[in-house]
């Protein structure tokens, strides 16, 4: 009896199957930009390295079944200049698809065009750099206690930070410091903030979390942590950034054309004012 | 002002009783006690011709040609002949399938209550199949179509388990948005779009199993009505259609039962009569997945069943007054529990209605019909994670809720020659929960956005009018005012519709309606899913709006008119429709209103019904030419697409032929355009935002993304299968029985539910490389699937 309800259950909800379909996909080939324009930080050609560089890496899309290869995905004949009012950078081609221009370093509040002409088609964008207007009016702690599976207390502190602001539209958030220690639990990006309307708004900057150490806990400590301010059209990649993956298989269909801001093309153009700072704490 | 005006109109309709004489009463059929809806009540004058072809000879009288009046039974069979003169007549009942009914009467200055019992047709039941075609006003026909409950039951069903919205699905005009799913896509709709009604009261989440079933057991139902569209304006507050269901009242004959025993599920129905003057009606099933999983699971798996309980009782107050009392409860529920701890997983979700009706004859000319209403829809999901030996535990839990209490009169008016004026008005104050919660333990308790509710009431009136202008026009006109409190909305809904007969076979028709729709369903997908969320108009959502016209042609044919061909072309313009924006956040503490974007869509088509509903072979073929399209500026760059749901064409044939007196065999074929897909176009080397990306030594990059075709802008290959139900009636305990053998998908097509870019990684040991291989699959939900089921009645 077992084995015939096995079997039967087996028939209706495990039937489903997996082939494989001879089917050419149609393939439409597109200009790939992506880039950050950091304040006062140049072009660079090894942004793996450092992140404390700009950089520009130009691609293209190939048939969609292809095997994903530096030879045929790159573009490296294509005429690529950013443009600030009158003036003109000409960007060359260095290694693995980046871009430089050693003149070239984008300063906050200007406005940045970007254009790559290939197989006579012109692929653009424009990005303006964040001025920076804003005051941390204060600090507030939260402390919360909670006990894991394994009985042990562990002790959470969240610092939120009161700012005020008079910047009208940006995308922000709080993203870790490569130099706070390894123990700050929320170390990555805690909350987004665009299209402000508010002029004040409180945010958390970072959170630590201690085990079993409430007890004998009772300094002070300076930390430091970065503030990211971003052109406003930054929060809908960063929203979307995930979608489309090569490895999401039956649910990567949910990856439309949004990620980015290209004009013929696809891709991300985004200039951002980072700004890193540090306060003392008091964890007791 | 306007109710005020409503009012002075109902007064005028209860006194109006002493300007006519009038005939009227119920019809029921003499058996089971249930209402003949849709018969045809006249009355005729006494021929004095001698020649044949002027009289009409009824139980041996010879009546005059033509009727003088006429009229139809409601939906409570009711029927009112009003403003007869004084005088001696033939009355005439006929309604297909029953024995025509005669009676003479005399009218002197008086009203005439006569109440019928009509007789089941013997000749018919013994020889031929009928799955009765009502005769409404020609304009009640318009986009509307009647399916028999048993009908339904003798089409091919999924592991032999009958749902009702799965037959719907096979006719033109409604599409299925997948295999998995039995919503309704009604003339390029979405399932939200349509009213669907139990007993008058609305039921929100009519599916099971995330949409594979629908929560309508059918042997508890008495009527299935689908209007697709342009409908009159006693419906109201969605855009597409309407599916207008009627539970079973209970015999008066006898207790006496049906059930069922299939594959998945299990069902029974229990009516009779409870003393002379009432009845009722239970009926309830249950899936057992959760039952057989028990005795095979040899560790841990999700248990899963859902269970239906539909229950009716009428009782007779007096001649003019009869009380109802009605009922659907239904839940799916989903526990998985882990061994050896507290983990584990409780989901429900479920709707609970309820229906305290009173039917009032108010006057021979005047039916009343007061509804009180609650109808509830909620899902609860709670999820915890145990921390072993202690006592804490961390609590996860959802709430979505839609509940509503509604108070609805409703009027017919049968006082004016060729009008059938129908009026009423009702109240519905909704409360809608929402909310997410988390606790860790004592220490750490945190409200994450705690529980949002809202209230809201609305309120509508209408009236309408069926009128027949002559012979050969008729019309309905009627117009629908709805208020809706959060916006504070106030709508006004013109409905249109009329039929001209260009001879007694043959009548073109035209109808035309706007519609607004003040609670939304908003889905992720076109999966529906028991955490989809109902959600009022508000300031910053607008409610949908529709504008729809239909034109086209009716037409009977063959002996006894048994064929009918209905062809109806359909323009629909929708505006604030509402979809997720494609970068929604589903992160708690974010307003809910502000993932949501606004659009418009339209959809055209033109559908061909040809439908024979006498003798031994029964059935329809439908044929559908449909273009579905949405513009949303914050999906799809704001460029025009499809749908998943939009299909240019669509073929279903579904029939039913009784080979002799022991076989039948029911038959579905389907064959429709392939689904509307989005399919990447190009893949790419996706760097994140520092730049970052991961070469190997052979140059192949990791980590790489597909860029996409326009939303749904490729399509599937064409969909289309066969299912088979050969049945076989036998007796058994002295009971009869019908053995049902069904085939899902017979010729085994190998339909595609989903197309996707697999990867195929390989390691060379030798070379320590990997390299991947990407390759198109297709997913396939069901080949072919036998199943048997039984049914017995007693």
């Amino acid at each position: 009896m077992k084995k015939i309800i096995l079997i039967s259950i087996s028939i209706i909800f495990l039937i489903s199957c997996e082939q494989d379909v001879d089917f050419d996909l149609p393939y439409k080939e597109q200009v790939v930009i992506s880039s950050v324009l950091f304040n006062d930080l140049g072009l660079t050609e090894y942004p793996y390295i450092s992140k404390n560089y700009s950089f520009v890496h130009i691609g293209r899309t190939i048939p969609p079944l292809d095997k994903g290869d530096t030879n045929n995905s790159l573009i490296k004949d294509a005429n690529v200049r950013i443009i600030n009012d009158d003036e003109v950078f000409q960007l060359s081609y260095s290694m693995l698809g980046y871009w430089v221009n050693e003149n070239f370093i984008p300063e906050e509040g200007e406005t940045y065009r970007i254009e790559v002409d290939y197989k006579g088609k012109t692929t653009s964008a424009e990005t303006t750099i964040p001025k920076l207007d804003y005051k941390i009016e204060s600090i507030t702690k939260t402390y919360l206690k909670r006990k894991d599976w394994d009985n042990t207390y562990y002790h959470s502190y969240f610092f939120y930070a009161n700012i005020s602001t008079r910047m009208n539209d940006f995308a922000f958030f709080v993203s870790e410091d490569d130099d706070l220690t390894r123990s700050y639990y929320y170390g990555s990006v805690l909350y987004t903030y665009t299209k402000l309307q508010k002029k004040e708004f409180e945010v958390a900057i970072f959170g630590v979390e201690f085990d079993d150490l409430k007890d004998t806990m009772n300094f002070s400590q300076k930390v430091k942590y970065r503030l990211d301010f971003f052109d406003p059209a930054f929060e809908r990649y960063w929203d979307t950034q995930d979608l489309g993956n090569e490895e999401s298989g039956i649910f990567g269909g949910g990856g439309l054309n949004i990620e980015g801001n290209i004009k013929n093309g696809i891709g991300f153009f985004y200039g951002s004012n980072p700004k890193t700072d540090s306060l003392i704490v008091s964890f007791n | 002002m306007i109710f005020k005006i409503f009012l002075l109109l109902f007064v005028f309709m209860l006194y109006s009783k002493s300007f006519a004489n009038v005939i009227s009463g119920n019809i029921i059929e003499k058996s089971s006690g249930e209402v003949v809806i849709g018969a045809t009540a006249a009355i005729y004058k006494f021929s004095e011709s001698s020649d044949s072809s002027d009289y009409t000879l009824i139980n041996g009288n010879k009546l005059e040609r033509s009727p003088l009046k006429g009229a139809f039974s409601n939906q409570y069979g009711f029927y009112s002949i009003a403003n007869v003169p004084n005088g001696k007549y033939g009355l005439v009942i006929r309604s297909i399938g029953y024995d025509i009914y005669y009676k003479e009467v005399k009218i002197t200055e008086n009203n005439a209550r006569i109440d019928i019992e009509l007789a089941v047709s013997s000749v018919l039941t013994d020889e031929v199949q009928v799955y009765a075609e009502k005769d409404f006003s020609p304009t009640a026909q318009i986009s509307s179509i009647e399916i028999s409950p048993t009908m339904i039951s003798k089409l091919p069903q999924f592991g032999s388990e009958v749902d009702v919205f799965r037959t719907l699905q096979l006719l033109p005009g409604v599409a299925s948005a997948s295999e998995l799913s039995s919503g309704l896509y009604v003339r390029g709709g979405s399932p939200d779009q349509n009213l669907v009604l139990l007993d008058e009261v609305i039921v929100y989440n009519p599916s099971h199993m995330a949409g594979f079933l629908s929560t309508f057991n059918a042997d508890a139902l008495r009527d299935i009505k689908l209007i697709k569209g342009a409908m009159p304006a006693e419906y109201g507050g969605r855009l597409s259609s309407v599916i207008d269901m009627y539970m079973k009242e209970g015999t008066k004959e006898k207790v006496s039962g049906k059930g069922a025993i299939s594959l998945i599920s299990s069902k029974l129905t229990v009516e009779g009569p409870i003393t002379d003057e009432s009845t009722f009606m239970f009926s309830g099933r249950r899936f057992y997945f959760d039952l057989l999983t028990s005795l095979m699971s040899s560790g841990e798996m999700p248990q899963y069943y859902f269970y239906d309980l539909n229950g009716k009782v009428n009782v007779k107050l007096g001649e003019n007054d009869r009380l109802y009392a009605s009922g659907y409860f239904g839940r799916d529920v989903l526990n998985f529990d882990e061994e050896f701890s507290d983990d584990g997983i409780d989901f429900g979700w479920g709707n609970r209605t309820l229906n305290l009706r009173w039917k009032h004859i108010a006057s021979p000319v005047l039916f009343t019909n007061f509804s009180a209403i609650y109808t509830n829809y909620n899902s609860k999901l709670k999820i915890v994670e145990d921390y072993g030996d202690s006592d804490d535990k961390e609590v996860f839990s959802t709430l979505s809720e839609i509940e509503d209490f509604t108070l609805k009169g409703k009027g017919e008016y049968f006082g004016i020659d060729d009008h059938l004026i129908k009026f009423g008005a009702e109240v519905t104050n909704h409360a809608f929960e929402s909310g997410v919660n988390t606790s860790f333990n004592e220490d750490f308790e945190n409200d994450l956005i705690g529980t949002r509710k809202i209230n809201s009431m609305d309120a509508a009136i209408f009236i309408q009018d069926e009128w027949n202008i002559n012979d050969r026009f008729s019309t309905n006109l009627g117009t629908r005012l709805y208020y809706f409190q959060q916006g504070n909305y106030l709508k006004f809904e013109p409905r249109i519709s009329a039929s001209y007969k260009l001879n007694d076979n043959v009548s073109l028709i035209a109808a035309g309606a706007i519609a607004n729709q003040f609670l939304h369903l908003i889905v992720r997908n076109d999966i529906n899913l028991p955490t989809d969320l109902w959600f009022p108009s508000t300031d910053k959502v607008k409610p949908q709006q529709s504008s729809q016209v239909v034109v086209g042609t009716h037409t009977k044919f063959g002996s006894d008119n048994s064929w009918k061909l209905n062809i109806e072309g359909y323009y629909k313009d929708m505006q604030n429709l509402l979809e997720y924006k494609e970068d929604a956040q589903f992160t708690l503490g974010i307003p809910l209103e502000d993932q949501f974007t606004s659009g418009v869509g339209w959809a055209y088509g033109v559908e061909f019904f040809l439908e024979k509903k006498i003798g031994n072979f029964v059935g329809w073929v439908g044929y559908t030419y449909a273009k579905t399209q949405r513009k949303f500026e914050e999906l799809n760059n704001g460029n025009v697409y499809y749908p998943r749901y939009d299909r240019r064409h669509d073929i279903s044939i579904a029939l039913t032929y009784e080979i002799n007196e022991k076989w039948e065999l029911g038959a579905a074929w389907v064959l429709a355009t392939g689904q509307a897909y989005t399919m990447p176009t190009g893949a790419y080397q996706g760097l994140g935002v520092n730049g970052n990306n991961y070469i190997d030594e052979n140059g192949q990059y990791w980590g790489g993304k597909y860029q996409y075709s326009d939303r749904n802008g490729q399509r599937l290959p064409n969909y289309h299968r066969l299912d088979l139900n050969l049945m076989y009636k036998y007796e058994w305990f002295g009971l009869p029985w019908v053995l049902s053998i069904n085939t899902y998908n017979t010729y085994n097509r190998q339909n595609p539910f989903a197309w996707y870019i697999g990867n195929d990684y390989k390691y060379d040991p030798n070379t320590g490389q990997e390299t991947n291989t990407k390759k198109l699959k297709q997913i396939t939900l069901f080949p072919i699937i036998p199943t048997i089921g039984f049914s017995f009645e007693f």
